[in-house]
Formats: C-alpha cells, sequence, structure tokens
C-alpha cells in the first residue's frame, strides 16, 4: 500500500501547469461524488436505524399496537352496527351470508345448469330460475342467503359462471317484538323505519347502539296486550312503560304489528306505530291534567265541591257522566267517579289561559322528540273557544299521542319535574331539571290516582304490595261524519308505581274492545286496559326483582284523609236529601 | 480502477447495507403476511362471533324460554317471591330450608337469569322464611 501512495505523490509533485490543473479537477470531483454517496449511504444507514430500532423502542413505549388496530379497524366498519336492548340482547345485527350469483356467459350448457339449480332450490320458482339462467344480463343474484349444504352441492356441479359473494345481512331475532321501535333498512342497507332510520350514521360506522328498552318488559308487555286484543276482540292495542326518573322508555308495544325480517309483507295498518304516530282523543286520564291544572293555579282544598246534579249546557253541547252521581261532589270525588260535568266545571273555574298553560307546560300542544323520532302533531283546536276548555279538560277535542300522555303523566308523577322519554340507555342522572308543577301539586295528584285504584274506576289495576295509582280513560270515537259513536272506544289507563314514590310509568290502551263475558259485556277502561296494565306490572315485580310493599302505612297514609272527605260529602249531603225530602 | 481505502470503505458498508436491508424487506414481508392471515383469521371469527350471538338471540327470546319452561318446569310459580341469578349464593341458606322433597314441584321461588338483583334481599328471604319450621 505505502509503495501505491508514494507512487502518486511523487506524481502530484512532479506534475506541473496545464496537466497539474486538470488532475486537481478530477480529484475535486471524486471527492464530491465519494462525498455524496457517503452521505447518501449515511442517511439509509439512519433510515435502517431508525426502522430496526428506533421506531418500535418508540412504539413500544406508547401504543404497542397501533398498527394492527389500523388494520383491524376497516373489518368492523364494513358491518353496520348492532342494536341492542338495556341489558345487551340483541334487536338488530348483521351476519355474513354466502350469496349465489350467476353470470350466463360464462355457462354454456344453459339447460343443464338450469336443471341443477332446480334441483338445489325446489322452492324457488322455476320461470324465476329460468329467466336467470337465460338472461343476457351478468351477475345477477339467486340466492340472498345459501346454507353450507346449498354451497356445497352448487361446488358440486361446478359451473364457472355460478359464482359466491360473502355479503352482510340485516336480521332481526326478536322479530315482531320490537319492530315498530327497531325499525328496518332497505336492500341498499340503509334505514328505512324506526331507530334504524335515526341512527343510521351512527350504526353505517360500526357503532352500535344500545337502547332503554328492557326485552323481558317488551315481551310482557307484547303478551298482555295481544291477550286483550283477543279477549275483547279488539282492533289495536298499545303500550309504554317507562322509568319516570330516567325517563327512558323500558317498553314500547303497538299491536298489529309485523316481522322486520319479511318487512316487505307488512300492511300499512302493521307498520303504523300508534305510540309515536297515532293521535287520540284520550278521555278521562286527561283528567290528571285538568285536575294538576287546578292545583297548581288555585290550591284548593281537597273538600272544594262543584255540582254535578244536572247535565252541563254550553250552548249546542251537553255534558254528560257516564257513572252519573246526580249530586254535589268533592275534588276526590270527580276524580275517582270520574264525573265528565265535575271536570267541565273545574276547567271553566281556572280558565282557558290557566288550562293552556299547564297542558302547554306538559307538553300536550306541541310534538315530542323522542331520541330523534318525531311525534305525531296534537290536534288542538283552533281558534279555542270557552266550550273547548270545557271538553278539554276531560279529553275531548283534543288529540295527543300516547307518548304526550306518557310524558304529561310521568312529569306529574315526578314531583313535577320534566320527565323527558328517551328511547336509548341513559347512563348518567340529568343535571338540568325543569320544574313544571310544584311538589305539592305531585303529591295530591297521586294521593288522587291512588283513590282511582283502591275505591274507583281503577279497581282492576290493583297489584297487592305495588300501591299502582292510575286514572281510566274510556273514549268515544268520532266517526267519518263526525259525531261520536257510543259502540267504538278508546279504553286506555295510565299507572304509575308505587304510589307513594313513583318509579314505573305503564300506560295500555285498547282500541274499539267489544265486551266478553268476563267483563259483563263492559267494554271501558276498568275492565279492559286497567287488568292489563295490573298484568304487566305483576311481570314487572317478578322481571325486575321488585320487593312488595307490606308495610301498608305509607299507602293507607295517602287515602285515608280522602276517604274520609269521601264519607262526609256522602253523608252530609243524604242528610240533606232527607231534609228536603221531609 | 484502483482501490483506494475509502472506495474498498464505501464497497463494505454498501454491501453491509443491501444485505440489511434485504433482510429487513424479508422480515417485513414475513410479518405482512402474518398480520393479513391474523386479520383473515380475525374476520372469519368475528363474522362466526355475530352468527353466534344471532343464534343466541334466537335460543333466547323471551317467548321461546317461556314455552321450554312450561314443557320443562310445569312448575307455576304464582305470585312467589322471584330471585335473581345473583341472589341465589346469598338465598341459598334460605332456599336450603324450604326446598321440597325432589319428588315434590318447587313452588316457593323462582330463579330468573339476568334478572336485575333484588335490592332488599332480606325481604324476599324474609317471605321465604315464612313459614320454616
Amino acid at each position: 500500500m505505502s509503495s501505491f501512495v508514494r507512487h502518486i505523490h511523487r506524481k502530484v509533485h512532479t506534475l506541473q501547469g496545464e496537466r497539474q490543473t486538470a488532475l486537481d479537477l478530477a480529484r475535486g470531483r471524486s471527492a464530491f461524488i465519494l462525498t455524496s454517496f457517503l452521505l447518501l449511504y449515511a442517511l439509509v444507514a439512519l433510515r435502517v436505524l431508525e426502522l430496526t430500532y428506533i421506531r418500535p423502542y418508540f412504539l413500544k413505549q406508547e401504543t404497542p399496537i397501533t398498527a394492527s388496530i389500523d388494520e383491524v379497524k376497516p373489518i368492523s366498519k364494513e358491518t353496520r352496527g348492532k342494536i341492542t336492548d338495556r341489558e345487551g340482547n340483541i334487536l338488530a345485527s348483521n351476519v355474513a351470508v354466502t350469496a349465489l350469483y350467476i353470470d350466463p356467459v360464462f355457462i354454456q350448457n344453459k339447460d343443464d345448469a338450469y336443471k341443477d339449480l332446480k334441483r338445489i332450490f325446489p322452492s324457488e320458482s322455476a320461470e324465476t330460475l329460468r329467466n336467470r339462467v337465460f338472461s343476457g344480463k351478468r351477475n345477477i343474484l339467486v340466492r340472498a342467503d345459501l346454507t353450507p349444504q346449498e354451497q356445497e352441492a352448487i361446488l358440486q356441479a361446478g359451473y364457472p359462471g355460478l359464482i359466491f359473494r360473502k355479503e352482510y345481512m340485516r336480521i332481526y331475532p326478536q322479530g315482531e317484538q320490537t319492530a315498530h321501535l327497531v325499525g328496518f333498512v332497505g336492500s341498499d342497507g340503509k334505514g328505512l323505519e324506526g331507530l334504524e332510520r335515526i341512527f343510521d350514521k351512527q350504526l353505517n360506522k360500526g357503532e352500535d347502539v344500545t337502547l332503554a328498552v328492557d326485552l323481558r318488559l317488551q315481551y310482557a308487555m307484547h303478551k298482555a296486550l295481544a291477550a286483550k286484543m283477543k279477549d275483547f276482540t279488539a282492533k289495536a292495542a298499545s303500550g309504554i312503560i317507562m322509568d319516570i326518573k330516567t325517563g327512558e322508555i323500558l317498553s314500547s308495544v303497538s299491536l298489529p304489528d309485523y316481522d322486520p325480517n319479511t318487512f316487505s309483507d307488512a300492511k300499512p295498518h302493521q307498520r303504523f306505530d300508534t305510540n309515536i304516530n297515532g293521535v287520540y282523543e284520550m278521555g278521562s286520564t286527561f283528567k290528571i291534567l285538568s285536575t294538576a291544572a287546578l292545583f297548581e293555579s288555585k290550591d284548593p282544598d281537597m273538600t272544594l265541591s262543584y255540582d254535578a246534579t244536572k247535565p252541563l249546557v254550553s250552548g249546542r253541547f251537553k255534558i254528560h257522566d257516564y257513572h252519573a252521581e246526580k249530586r254535589v261532589l268533592t275534588i276526590p270525588e270527580i276524580f275517582m267517579h270520574s264525573s265528565n260535568i265535575g271536570s267541565a266545571l273545574i276547567g271553566q273555574d281556572i280558565g282557558t289561559d290557566t288550562l293552556k298553560t299547564v297542558y302547554r307546560d306538559l307538553g300536550v300542544f306541541d310534538r315530542i322528540n323522542v331520541s330523534g323520532m318525531t311525534t305525531a302533531q296534537p290536534l288542538v283546536p283552533k281558534p279555542w273557544r270557552s266550550v273547548n276548555t270545557l271538553t278539554a279538560s276531560y279529553g275531548h277535542g283534543i288529540a295527543v299521542t300516547p307518548m304526550n300522555m306518557v310524558q304529561a303523566v310521568g312529569t306529574i308523577a315526578n314531583g313535577g319535574v320534566k320527565t323527558t322519554p328517551t328511547f336509548i340507555k341513559t347512563t348518567e342522572q340529568k343535571l338540568r331539571q325543569t320544574r313544571i308543577l310544584s311538589e305539592k301539586t305531585s303529591k295530591q295528584m297521586l294521593q288522587l290516582m291512588r283513590l282511582v285504584v283502591t275505591n274507583g274506576t281503577g279497581g282492576n289495576a290493583e297489584v297487592a304490595g305495588y300501591s299502582v295509582a292510575g286514572k281510566t280513560g274510556t273514549a268515544e270515537k268520532i266517526s267519518a261524519s263526525g259525531g261520536y259513536q257510543k259502540d267504538k272506544l278508546l279504553s286506555s289507563f295510565i299507572g304509575v308505581f308505587p304510589a307513594y314514590d313513583p318509579q314505573y310509568l305503564v300506560m295500555v290502551m285498547i282500541d274499539e274492545p267489544k265486551g266478553n263475558k268476563k267483563s259483563y259485556g263492559y267494554a271501558t277502561a276498568g275492565w279492559t286496559a286497567a287488568p292489563a296494565v295490573k298484568e304487566v306490572v305483576q311481570s314487572m315485580a317478578a322481571i325486575l326483582g321488585l320487593p312488595k310493599n307490606t308495610d301498608l302505612t305509607k299507602d293507607t297514609q295517602m287515602v285515608g284523609r280522602l276517604q274520609e272527605i269521601i264519607d262526609q260529602s256522602e253523608t252530609s249531603q243524604k242528610g240533606s236529601a232527607k231534609l228536603a225530602s221531609n | 480502477m484502483k482501490l483506494t481505502p475509502a472506495f474498498c470503505l464505501g464497497m463494505i458498508v454498501t454491501v453491509f447495507l443491501g444485505v440489511s436491508l434485504f433482510v429487513i424487506s424479508q422480515e417485513n414481508q414475513k410479518q405482512r403476511d402474518v398480520l393479513s392471515t391474523l386479520n383473515k383469521s380475525l374476520q372469519a371469527k368475528q363474522e362466526h362471533r355475530l352468527t353466534l350471538e344471532a343464534e343466541w338471540a334466537y335460543l333466547n327470546k323471551p317467548e321461546r324460554l317461556e314455552k321450554m319452561m312450561a314443557t320443562l318446569n310445569k312448575t307455576d310459580v304464582g305470585d312467589a317471591p322471584v330471585l335473581a341469578q345473583s341472589n341465589v349464593m346469598e338465598a341459598l341458606p334460605v332456599i336450603a330450608l324450604i326446598l321440597p322433597p325432589p319428588s315434590k314441584p318447587a313452588k316457593r321461588y323462582a330463579v330468573i337469569q339476568n334478572a336485575e338483583p333484588v335490592k332488599d334481599i332480606a325481604m324476599v328471604l324474609s317471605q321465604l322464611g315464612q313459614g320454616v319450621e
């Protein structure tokens, strides 16, 4: 090596002039190239170092599996999210299925292919199959969900033009149980009805939706309603269970219903969700609202009485009582006997403006938004005449959705604090509370509602140990020509329990029930809807493990004072009647 | 071409880097294959899970369970207190006391899977225990 270097040195020293300059230039160039390459290699070396040692070191320190998580995400994004009930039971989910497509271009012997397909799918119509095999089009869907046996048979047949494709199919394991609530998706995977439509975006991102509904309670309600519909040969029935404290809708059933797995077979009346889309004159259950308005505006004593001796006449209207007492009635009596005359007089007493304000505050004048699902617009008289104040006090001349009723009565039972119904499971307690009515009004109303069950028209809703409080409502339906029809009723019952500190609200509505032997021919709410509520409350107690209240002090305290008032009123009027006859 | 020391060094570095890069790219490819296999199996498992979940949901339909209960256990619990599964351990000592002989059907309590635990277990137990000698 040294001789080689010395040789170069000698040469350098001996070179002069032009040659020296050329050599310097060459040297400079080689030095430049060498440096550039070294820099390049250094760069590569640094990058190698980074990739092999530096990056993994940092990855380990922060998120060790970042890379694989990124890779996994798209898989779940492909499938639409699940809809589950509050306990995690699946209400809607996707399953991977194998679909069979046919590309007739790649099928040489079409007759054989047709025969084989007919053998594999004997249930398919011959004409449809033939059309598909002999079609001029390409990639035609033959079957959306193949069984493994069918798949095997097609593989055995061995036609290159028969193609398998993996697809996701939306299924509803609970069938009609939650049909109206969950809704369904179209063939393009877009939510078309129910919460599938409301939460379409979220579900399409692969996110799951957990509903407030409890499948077990939904089943109990469904069963009770179906039985009552059959017993009373009713046209339709619907029911709601709500957690009063959180506003969570634990059950919402509307019958008749349909199977969302085969939604295209459903008729329009089956797809109609009464609880959200139906507006009805609710009848006497509205007395809960008008009586609450009386307590809120006038703060009267329970002994305040109104003369219900004769029907009330206002213009061309004549207001009668269904269970006529024909005497002066105190507030508890009006409520217990469900006196229309008494309630109309209450309405007159509090005045149109106050009644309207309380109704508006309770939310019966407007659509309500339940987790994105908007209820139908209530029908409120326009213009509002003085007679409307009278009729609206006992639930006629104003039509609302069952959900409106649930919200209003829920608010009254919730100590006067607004209850907002929701279909989505709520985990945290709401901080903002809107007070609509005073706590005193709420307590008084619960006393009256309890009285209806212990002494009044709602006796058939009583479940020993669970203190159900509520109100019956039997409304005559309006005919197409305008008048009320005596034989077409809408019977409903709204109950809350336990009366001394309500946790749950149960509402049942039966459309056009016909009386039967068991109900002694009656089709009124006390005989139809109230027993349904009783069945639901019994099931709830068993399902939710609600302990029976064996200590009856609280319960007795609630109605004791009212009982005294009623007894006094009855004896004093009997006395005065005796005097008059003498 | 003359072999200068710098040139030799450069060559060594180049060969070393080339070999390293090759090994790394191979290793990378191998890991990608593993990842892809894992992802495929993960997807298959996810799909399988979805199917199983759906099947589980079908099998656990309240309607079906009720029918099963009616066939398998012809006991009508009536309005006897109902216990959640999570309460059973707590309630065992009392249940043991009130259990009827195996020949007679148990009518005094029912256990419901997934039921909310009874808050006031003491009260239920006192109800269960009533009449225990």
